[in-house]
């Protein structure tokens, strides 16, 4: 069985149940409407974002369903992202923010997983005017409040 | 006054919500993690819930390499310098620390004892000639819901026997409760062989991983594993891994007590009654397989006829205090590390372990022990839940029944309907599409080892991969620099060359 699913620019992608269903929210979309063909919009995703979410979830199809002892873990760490997944993950900073956001929206939490720990690897071994460069972020934070984070962490910077 | 930077595009950091954010530093050490929190007000609004609520010895020593600093050394942190650090961070609620050396390691000490919050407790103390006490620590451990004291410390019994810390030293820190009050509330423990009688402090204990004494830990008596057989709550059981034969023949006596283990990781097969009372319960003991040892017995040379002796006596001994049908009978994880049984008793022991254990999930045997193939295709497996499985198999000898007897294996293992993880050892199998066509329907398969004597050929590997369309890692047999470059080619053809995990 197929759905059809509609991007925010009004391009139709039809792909499999199992496929479109490793997103939880089109998963309970399609449980609450029952047996129907009609089109699932997503306005929040732009078909070339929609595109590598499916390539995503075509590959992933098969996967066991992540158990939530497994996705809360604390401990989780930054490379042990599968080689698939890291290749997959190898695109242009706005797309891969892009992907994260739709993945969120979507609720596909391996895919979330990873885009984060794709964001972790990058942001690793970088100061903070070195990640808001990487990243466009502005520095909102007055001199007095730097100086009381520093305060609180001194230890950290202590050699 | 704001520190605007230069910015070309701030919708990036706009759109990422504060449940993203706090998820992009789950994966973040210390270091990282304080460094992205000085970001601006919305990346340290969402990380600061990251941030103190683990530490641990990798991050401490992370401290050295801290960004846009080059470390001029690899010395540790002082242990003052640690005290100081946990002092100031009371909402830390797993704490993982190593240390080398005694110096002032009291104040740590007296540090952890004040952190509330802590709920996993790991202490690594692995160098030091001197054996640090742990009673002062108990009160701590109460509240614990996991904890893990890898090295030489002196526990229960710390009056005797050991190199102790000064007598002042001790003084000053045996102020707290000897084991606090009430009962423990830790789940998950690793302790050293010699202190596994904290158990008895722990009524809810699940897991424990038990490691080996220290050389030089001077101790008459080690205590049984009564307290272990003891603990009805225990479902995990692991040893990194039993080696002393005194030990193993004390468990024995205690293995039909463990009625709720599940698990059972890091165990050697020493003795042939450890096998049976796995695999085959009292009422269960054939007397015919028994007569047959007493027979090969006397069939045996003298030199081998005392070892079949003490075999047969052990046999005979545990298994008369046995009530229950199996030991152990709720196993699902089985991981034995090696076996000194005779190719017999492994034959027996394993093919049994298919037949005879419905809920085993997980079983990995050593790489030494190869069981005949042919016993493996007795009877019907029952053990239809395994997702892992190791095992090493000996081909069948009649060259008639080769391929028919590989193609059943196969197929056995496609009615494995979890298989994710499958690894093989044998000296010779075989590869034609037909025989490997059941795996087909081991949908699972994720993982697969293969390890034979025998090189692939171009068409069996493509039959292999056919087999298995969800395979994201395969191993195969050790290949020469030339034949990975070949298989490589073959399996870029198909499209798969990203899940061979060989070497060149």
């Amino acid at each position: 069985m197929t759905v059809i699913l509609v991007s925010s620019d009004n391009q139709d992608f039809k792909v499999d149940k199992e496929v479109a269903e490793r997103s939880i929210l089109i998963k309970n979309m399609l449980e609450d409407v029952g047996e129907s063909d009609s089109p699932i919009p997503l306005p929040n995703v732009t078909s070339a974002v929609l595109t590598k979410v499916i390539e995503y979830c075509e590959h992933h199809r098969n996967d066991p369903v992540q158990v939530p002892e497994e996705t809360d873990d604390p401990r989780k760490r930054s490379n042990d992202i599968e080689e698939w997944d890291m290749k997959f993950m190898q695109v242009d900073q706005e797309m891969l923010f892009e992907i994260i956001l739709a993945a969120n929206y979507l609720d596909i939490k391996p895919l979330l997983d990873v885009g984060c720990k794709t964001v972790a690897n990058i942001i690793k071994g970088k100061t903070p005017e070195e990640i808001r460069k990487a990243f466009n972020i502005v520095n909102d934070f007055t001199p007095e409040e730097e100086a009381q984070i520093k305060k609180e962490n001194e230890w950290a910077e202590d050699r | 006054m704001a520190n605007p930077a230069s910015s070309t595009n701030p919708l990036q950091d706009v759109h990422l919500p504060a449940e993203v954010i706090h998820q992009i530093g789950q994966s973040l050490d210390g270091p990282s993690l304080y460094s992205a929190l000085r970001v601006s007000q919305r990346w340290k609004a969402a990380l600061s819930l990251n941030l103190w609520t683990r530490i641990s010895a990798l991050q401490v020593q992370h401290k050295e390499l801290y960004p846009n600093q080059v470390p001029s050394s690899n010395r540790d942190l002082s242990m003052s310098c640690l005290g100081n650090i946990l002092r100031m961070t009371k909402r830390v609620k797993e704490l993982v620390i190593q240390t080398r050396g005694t110096e002032s390691f009291i104040e740590v000490l007296q540090a952890i004892r004040a952190m509330e919050r802590l709920q996993v407790l790991e202490l690594q103390f692995p160098h030091s000639q001197t054996l640090l006490p742990l009673s002062p620590l108990f009160e701590c451990f109460s509240k614990l819901r996991e904890l893990h004291l890898r090295g030489k410390w002196y526990g229960l019994q710390w009056q005797t026997g050991y190199t102790e810390l000064g007598v002042d030293q001790r003084t000053e820190v045996a102020d707290g409760g000897e084991k606090g009050e009430g009962s423990w509330q830790v789940r998950t423990l690793t302790v050293c062989r010699a202190d596994i009688g904290i158990a008895e402090l722990c009524p809810n204990l699940e897991s424990i991983l038990i490691e080996h004494v220290p050389q030089d830990y001077v101790q008459d008596e080690l205590p049984t594993f009564q307290v272990l057989a003891d603990c009805i709550t225990l479902k995990a059981l692991e040893f990194c891994p039993l080696v002393d034969e005194a030990d193993m023949a004390n468990l024995e006596t205690f293995m039909g007590s463990f009625a709720a283990v599940e698990t059972l990781i890091g165990f050697p097969l020493w003795w042939s009654t450890q096998a049976e009372m796995l695999t085959t319960g009292q009422e269960q003991i054939p007397e015919a397989e028994l007569e047959e040892e007493d027979e090969e017995d006397e069939e045996d040379g003298d030199a081998d006829a005392d070892a079949e002796d003490n075999e047969t006596e052990g046999i005979a001994g545990p298994f008369i205090v046995l009530s229950n049908s199996f030991a152990m009978p709720k196993l699902k994880e089985l991981e034995v590390t090696a076996s000194a049984l005779t190719l017999d008793q492994e034959e027996r022991f394993a093919s049994r372990l298919f037949f005879q254990r419905p809920m085993l999930e997980r079983l990995l045997l050593p790489n030494g022990m190869h069981i005949p193939l042919e016993s493996l295709l007795q009877a019907d497996w029952v053990c239809t839940n395994l997702t892992e499985l190791q095992l090493g198999i000996f081909p069948p000898e009649e060259e008639d029944d080769f391929d028919n007897m590989w193609r059943s294996f196969f197929l056995r293992i496609g009615r494995l309907a979890h298989i994710t993880i499958l690894h093989i050892t044998t000296t010779d199998m075989a590869k034609e599409q037909d025989c490997l066509a059941g795996l087909r329907h081991a949908r699972n398969l994720r993982e697969l080892t293969l390890l034979d004597e025998g090189l692939w050929a171009r068409a069996e590997l493509r039959s292999l991969l056919t087999a298995t369309p969800a395979l994201q890692k395969l191993m195969l047999s050790s290949l020469s620099a030339s034949e990975h470059s070949e298989v490589l080619e073959w399996m870029h053809e198909i499209g798969k060359a990203h899940i061979l995990a060989n070497q060149p």
